[in-house]
């Protein structure tokens, strides 16, 4: 089965450092370049696939910086067996369109079963590219997939995730396009001969020019980056065993609020009816669901 | 373009769902700011009488779709639907909510649309062109960013839960509806999807982070067999089981079910939380708990400031109880 | 009424002559094969360098191999083993005079006759019935003592074995006593003799002559078989044991290699051990001189709260696996004889936490962590199959270079507010202060770093920190078989220590001042390296560190495994806290070399732990004398240490420390 998934290289920012007010852009010191976890889990399935299917190639693409590349090094270290790097020297981060139609027009002459991408990135939180290719290459698309699997009659059976655990069976013929949500599987971690055959791969290199003429689609602009104010819940103060780290994490999301809630004590019997008195008035009981 | 304003409605069990009713509140907000109206769009098999309750809190016109083929959420489906719809009446903005749906159909209507979508969006304004000032957080929020898509036809959004007051309008209008065949917008040729199963999330097998209802063990509960009250709670709750990091500690449960900082992160409707006195990094991991009841001998534990309802008490004389009556309040249920 | 010697008398038609060379033929050409063996099964092993240094080797020959300084760490057993050894030095010349003595018709060695004959003959008496009462009480040791360690032991050959030896003595103190009655007189005073000799007294001249003869041919008939049962059991160590001493590890706290000939792991396919000839030969030699002595196990901490490591066990198993697919001619068995996962199982290396106890009580000092390292790097590195907790920690420390995955950005934020000097701004520095991980990360151990800051300050030293770009040392990750993250984060911090020109590093934990100190050399980083006590002795005894207040505390000092067995620094901690006034020190009783592991190493402190945890274990042990305060010199030992007390709720009770922050609380 031939698979093409699509990834991301995204920036890890701290609070206190990763971005200036003044240029909009992503600066400073330790920031740590990353491969988007969806993206992991997408090539995680797609090497799956591949061995289920018992051939194929699994080719991975990403568009960015030169430093994406070592995100393809890891995605070739995990197993993957064709990796084209799409530079765009300039823009940090593309938005969704732009990726979309430079992808598609890569995609589109190639030769595939399955088209993964990640649910969404970690970075700019969109959520869509991978819905945008879809409809631009006109390819049946599940989205928030987290298992894949074949029918006898060669068709796609994927579950994807809903609320709560609950799940969703959906078939389509092949090709499609999936977005994957934390798959049930996971890749292994690479091992030293895996990864002495991922620094010795050569990438394909593309520039974007090459790809065109592109489809005018309409751009998303930036007007304001900043840092996000404290909810203003009271919160219960971290205590002082939490590292610094942990403890703006704590204090950034809120924590959570004291609330006015009642007390009750006394015997165990009058406790219990306590109790199922209050799920009774708030619906939480069972057989009122 | 017309000066309108649509907002996509979904539905649960026969009522309208939370983040709808969010957004039909915020819709009616902005369709304030500029004179515009304010359009819901209702798909679904038998919801005739959810119009009205969109028109309480402000949707003036109803675009409904009530066909049985629309009884269940098909992505194909709606978006042809929706795109078309759009295509034929030219909203200026399209809003939807943030919910597992909206984040399936949002993205597919925009794609068909060629238009941008800002999702889970925490603020929304309008500027003087009646463009979407979009703000949301990113890098798992720890930026907040404004945007705006100048050229996007309609203006779309996605917007993210808990935001917006619910109120019903003040001054609710009487209520237009327009019905909507699918038909009219069914394109088999698009039709490549069938949804063939649903699997109810098993509380016993769910990720604890998924779960709805909870019940919880720590320090308090001493002991393995003190743990199996935990346990048959949870089951005649139909809950999931969790702990602290004690429970992990003194292998009462698997490493899978800590709730915390160095666990996993709940959001339940409902926990019931025994024995756990709640150091931060416990609560750091139960925060967007909706319900919390908490059972503790100690009435000065942490916890207990936190709980909807503080139970001071033994969990070992509660529990039995507790687990007794509520077997016989769901013996009835079939 | 002098006798022939044995060996010119007729036998059934045939000269005892004739029969003692039959028998030394036989005899040896059996060992030689036996031999040949077992020097084929070494060849097949991995080169492994061992000739640096000759006059360290030959230093530690002579104390640990000749004077058994080991021995006597067990007493009942040391004592004796210490003299039956002595006593087979000695034995050597007088067993050749025996044998050349048969073969030369009856002629000893010439230089045994006169002064140094006496001399030797006598003592080797003495020695005889020292022995013969070693092996008593060894027999005593084993049959009614019955140690702990000696689980698992080939009891049958251990008691044969005995029987031998005592068989030896006593074959050759009736051969010499017969003799002397024979003779009358002997070399000098032969006690053993004049013993036996009386015995034979009471019985009639004809059967002293049988006795004579057949006290001789026994013995040498014992002396070749028991020599053709060394290769066979584990008493090879007898011809083992001192070319393994020789042989030893100089080089304190390393992990091999994952390969000797090539340093850099990315030019390897390969990695780890997975079958026989995977361990170098050095190992192998190991393997040949384990004695069965249990006395690594009984000091395993994991062993000790009920893990299935057993040191012992794993060598004798796979000694066991060699000998058994070892043919004169085929040795292809072995290369396909799987070791990991059929002869060693996982959970048996997995519970090690590299606490170098083991090697440090092995009397011919086996290396046993090196090999539970190899078989750890096979499955990190080939295998991808470890356990699962820690592969959070590898990509936390391949992505954000800790194994806390906090990151870069954030690591000097427990500076804030102190005015810390940084390497970027500050040029010329005497020492770089290497602050670790769970000094910039973990919020105990912050307050360990903040504290050492005070005592840099106050003592005026003209320091700085890595600031952002200190990077996990790598230690975990070597020690959980994941050579190749080691490497990446080494190389990584050598590049940034050349770039600022370090010099001189002061580290307060001992796992990362172990590897920069001993580690770092194998890939290129040269650096003078001193752990924070040592540096802190240096301030106090000059002067530059007075101690104003007092601290009138009864203080237990837990050595660190990586401080104390790894790099032996036990008595810089121990004159800190002596010298500071009102303090007083109880020991646990197993402290400097014999301590007992926190439980954190070998990449313990991040996976999960069932059952009695090592460091409660350790925790109990250090509380014995009720001491007030406990004091470490490792961030990983205190918040073990700090665990341990909070779950007996002593919390308030007894004050957990690390040395640093009890000095910079007093100046």
């Amino acid at each position: 089965m031939k698979i093409i998934v699509c990834v991301k290289q995204i920036a890890q920012i701290y609070i206190q450092s990763g971005y200036d007010p003044t240029t909009n852009a992503m600066v400073g010191d330790g920031l740590v370049y990353i491969l988007n976890p969806y993206d992991e889990f997408a090539v995680g399935e797609a090497i799956r696939q591949r061995e289920k299917a018992g051939g194929g190639a699994v080719t991975v693409i990403t568009l960015g910086h030169s430093r994406a590349e070592d995100a393809l090094r890891w995605c070739l270290a995990l197993g993957s067996d064709e990796a084209i790097h799409v530079l765009t020297p300039g823009a940090e981060s593309l938005d969704s369109w732009t990726t979309a139609s430079i992808l598609a027009n890569l995609i589109k002459p190639m030769e595939y079963d399955l088209l993964l991408f990640g649910k969404k990135a970690m970075d700019d939180e969109m959520g869509q590219v991978g819905t945008f290719v879809a409809e631009l290459l006109n390819l049946p698309l599940v989205t928030a997939v987290i298992d894949i699997d074949l029918t006898s009659a060669g068709k796609f059976r994927v579950q994807r995730a809903l609320e709560r655990g609950d799940r969703e069976e959906v078939t389509c013929p092949l090709p499609a396009a999936f977005t994957m949500e934390k798959t049930l599987t996971r890749t292994k971690y690479p091992t030293l001969p895996a990864r002495k055959a991922a620094r010795e791969m050569p990438i394909r290199q593309i520039d974007t020019h090459s790809l065109g003429p592109f489809p005018t689609l309409p751009k998303m602009v930036t007007l304001r980056l900043a840092q996000p104010k404290v909810k203003p819940k009271k919160i219960l103060a971290p205590d002082s065993a939490m590292s610094d780290a942990d403890r703006m994490k704590f204090i950034m999301t809120g924590g959570m609020g004291n609330k006015k809630g009642g007390t009750v004590g006394g015997n165990a019997e009058k406790i219990v009816s306590s109790i199922i008195d209050f799920l009774k008035e708030k619906m939480l009981l069972k057989a009122q669901f | 373009m017309s000066n309108t304003i649509w907002i996509f409605a979904e539905h649960q069990r026969g009522e309208i769902t939370e983040s709808s009713l969010e957004l039909v509140c915020e819709g009616r907000r902005l369709a304030g700011l500029r004179r515009h109206e304010l359009c819901a769009l209702l798909f679904g098999h038998q919801i005739e009488a959810l119009a009205k309750t969109l028109a309480r809190y402000g949707a003036e016109t109803v675009y409904l779709a009530d066909h049985e083929v629309l009884a269940t959420y098909h992505p194909e489906l709606f978006t042809d639907m929706l795109a078309g719809l759009v295509k034929t009446y030219d909203p200026s903005i399209l809003l939807l909510s943030s919910s597992i749906l909206g984040q399936d159909l949002a993205p597919r209507v925009a794609a068909r649309l060629r238009t941008n979508l800002v999702p889970n969006c925490d603020k929304l304004e309008l500027s003087d062109e009646g463009l979407l000032l979009q703000t949301r957080l990113i890098y798992q929020n720890k930026i907040h960013t404004t945007v705006v898509c100048p050229g996007g036809k309609p203006q779309m959004a996605t917007l993210a839960p808990g935001i917006a007051k619910i109120k019903e309008s003040a001054t609710p209008k009487e209520i237009r509806i327009v019905p909507v065949a699918p038909t009219d917008f069914l394109q088999p040729e698009s039709q490549r999807i069938e949804v063939t199963g649903f699997i109810k999330a098993d509380p016993k097998a769910v990720d604890i982070s998924d779960a709805a209802l909870i019940v919880s063990g720590g320090k308090g509960v001493q002991d393995d067999a003190g743990f199996q009250l935990i346990r048959g709670l949870a089951d005649v709750l139909d809950a999931t089981v969790a702990g602290s990091r004690m429970a992990v500690d003194n292998q009462w449960i698997d490493r899978t079910r800590q709730i915390g900082q160095s666990g996993k992160t709940v959001s339940p409707d409902l926990m019931i939380s025994c024995g756990i006195s709640g150091a931060s990094a416990h609560i750091f991991g139960m925060r967007d708990t909706k319900t919390l009841i908490a059972i503790n001998k100690d009435k000065a534990a942490p916890i207990m400031r936190l709980a909807d309802l503080a139970v001071v008490g033994d969990l070992h004389e509660i529990l039995p109880m507790l687990i007794e009556r509520l077997r016989g309040i769901n013996a009835p249920k079939a | 009424m002098q006798w022939n010697h044995p060996a010119n008398e007729t036998y059934f038609g045939f000269h005892g002559y004739s029969l003692m060379w039959l028998i030394l033929i036989i005899g040896l050409s059996f060992f030689g094969l036996t031999m040949f063996k077992r020097y084929r099964l070494i060849r097949l092993g991995k080169p492994d360098p061992r000739f640096s240094d000759l006059g360290r080797r030959v230093m530690a020959l002579l104390m640990d191999g000749i004077l058994q300084r080991r021995q006597p760490r067990y007493l009942l057993a040391g004592i004796p083993h210490i003299l039956i050894f002595w006593g087979f030095l000695i034995f050597g010349l007088h067993s050749i005079d025996l044998i050349v003595g048969g073969l030369r018709h009856g002629d000893t060695l010439p230089f045994m006759d006169g002064f140094f004959g006496a001399a030797y003959n006598s003592l080797k008496d003495i020695f005889q019935l020292v022995v013969l009462a070693a092996c008593i009480v060894a027999v005593y040791q084993r049959a009614v003592v019955r140690p702990k360690r000696y689980q698992d032991s080939h009891h049958f050959e251990a008691y044969l074995v005995l029987g031998l030896i005592a068989f030896l003595m006593l074959s050759d103190i009736f051969y010499g006593g017969s003799k002397l009655f024979s003779e009358n007189t002997g070399p000098g005073f032969l006690i053993a003799a004049q013993v036996s000799k009386s015995i034979l007294s009471a019985t009639s001249p004809e059967s002293a002559k049988i006795i004579n003869q057949l006290s001789y041919w026994l013995h040498i008939l014992c002396f070749f078989f028991f020599l053709n049962l060394l290769p066979m059991s584990k008493h090879f160590h007898i011809i083992t044991a001192l070319p393994n001493v020789f042989f030893k590890n100089l080089l304190p706290g390393t992990i091999k290699p994952p390969q000797w000939n090539t340093q850099d792991i990315e030019q390897l396919d390969e990695a780890g051990a997975e079958t026989f000839n995977d361990f170098t030969w050095k190992h192998i030699l190991d393997f040949y001189s384990c004695t069965e002595c249990g006395r690594c196990t009984d000091n395993c901490p994991a062993n000790a709260v009920g893990k299935p490591l057993s040191p012992k066990k794993i060598t004798m198993e796979i000694r066991d696996f060699g000998y058994k697919h070892s043919s004169l001619f085929k040795t292809n068995a072995l290369t396909n004889g799987i070791i990991l996962g059929e002869v060693v199982q996982d959970e048996a290396f997995w519970s090690c936490t590299t606490c170098g106890a083991c090697e440090q009580e092995c009397p011919v000092f086996i290396e046993h962590i090196d090999k539970i390292v190899e078989l750890r790097r096979r499955r990190v590195l080939m295998d991808s199959a470890f356990p699962p907790e820690i592969e959070q920690i590898y990509r936390n420390m391949e992505i954000y270079g800790d194994a806390w995955g906090t990151g870069p950005a954030l690591r000097a934020d427990w500076t804030r507010g102190l005015s810390v000097k940084t390497a970027q701004s500050t040029g010329n520095i005497d020492v770089l202060y290497w602050v670790g991980c769970a000094g910039s990360f973990d919020s105990r151990s912050q307050q360990v770093a903040v504290s050492f800051i005070k005592i840099l300050q106050k003592a005026g030293v003209n320091y700085a920190t890595l600031g952002l770009e200190e990077h996990c040392c790598g230690d975990y990750a070597r020690r959980t078989g994941n050579e190749y993250l080691f490497q990446v984060l080494a190389k990584k911090n050598i590049e940034i220590l050349h770039k600022y020109d370090i010099s001189k590093i002061v580290v307060a934990c001992p796992h990362g001042y172990n590897t920069i100190k001993n580690e770092y050399p194998q890939l290129g980083g040269h650096f003078e390296v001193v752990h924070a006590t040592e540096f802190i002795l240096g301030l106090i005894n000059g002067g530059r560190l007075p101690l104003f207040k007092e601290l009138k505390k009864i203080i237990a000092y837990h050595d660190p495994c990586y401080l104390g067995r790894h790099n032996g620094i036990y008595e810089i901690p121990r004159k800190i806290i002596s010298s500071i006034p009102g303090a007083s020190i109880v020991e646990a009783e197993r402290h400097k070399d014999k301590s007992f592991c926190c439980g954190a190493g070998g990449g313990h402190f991040w996976m999960k732990s069932s059952g009695t945890r090592i460091n409660d274990a350790r925790t109990a042990q250090l509380l014995e004398k009720s001491p007030e305060m406990l004091t470490t010199g490792c961030p990983y030992c205190l918040i073990m240490l700090d665990d341990g007390i909070e779950s007996r709720e002593m919390k308030g009770q007894v004050l957990v420390k690390d040395i640093i922050e009890v000095i910079a609380d007093l100046i």
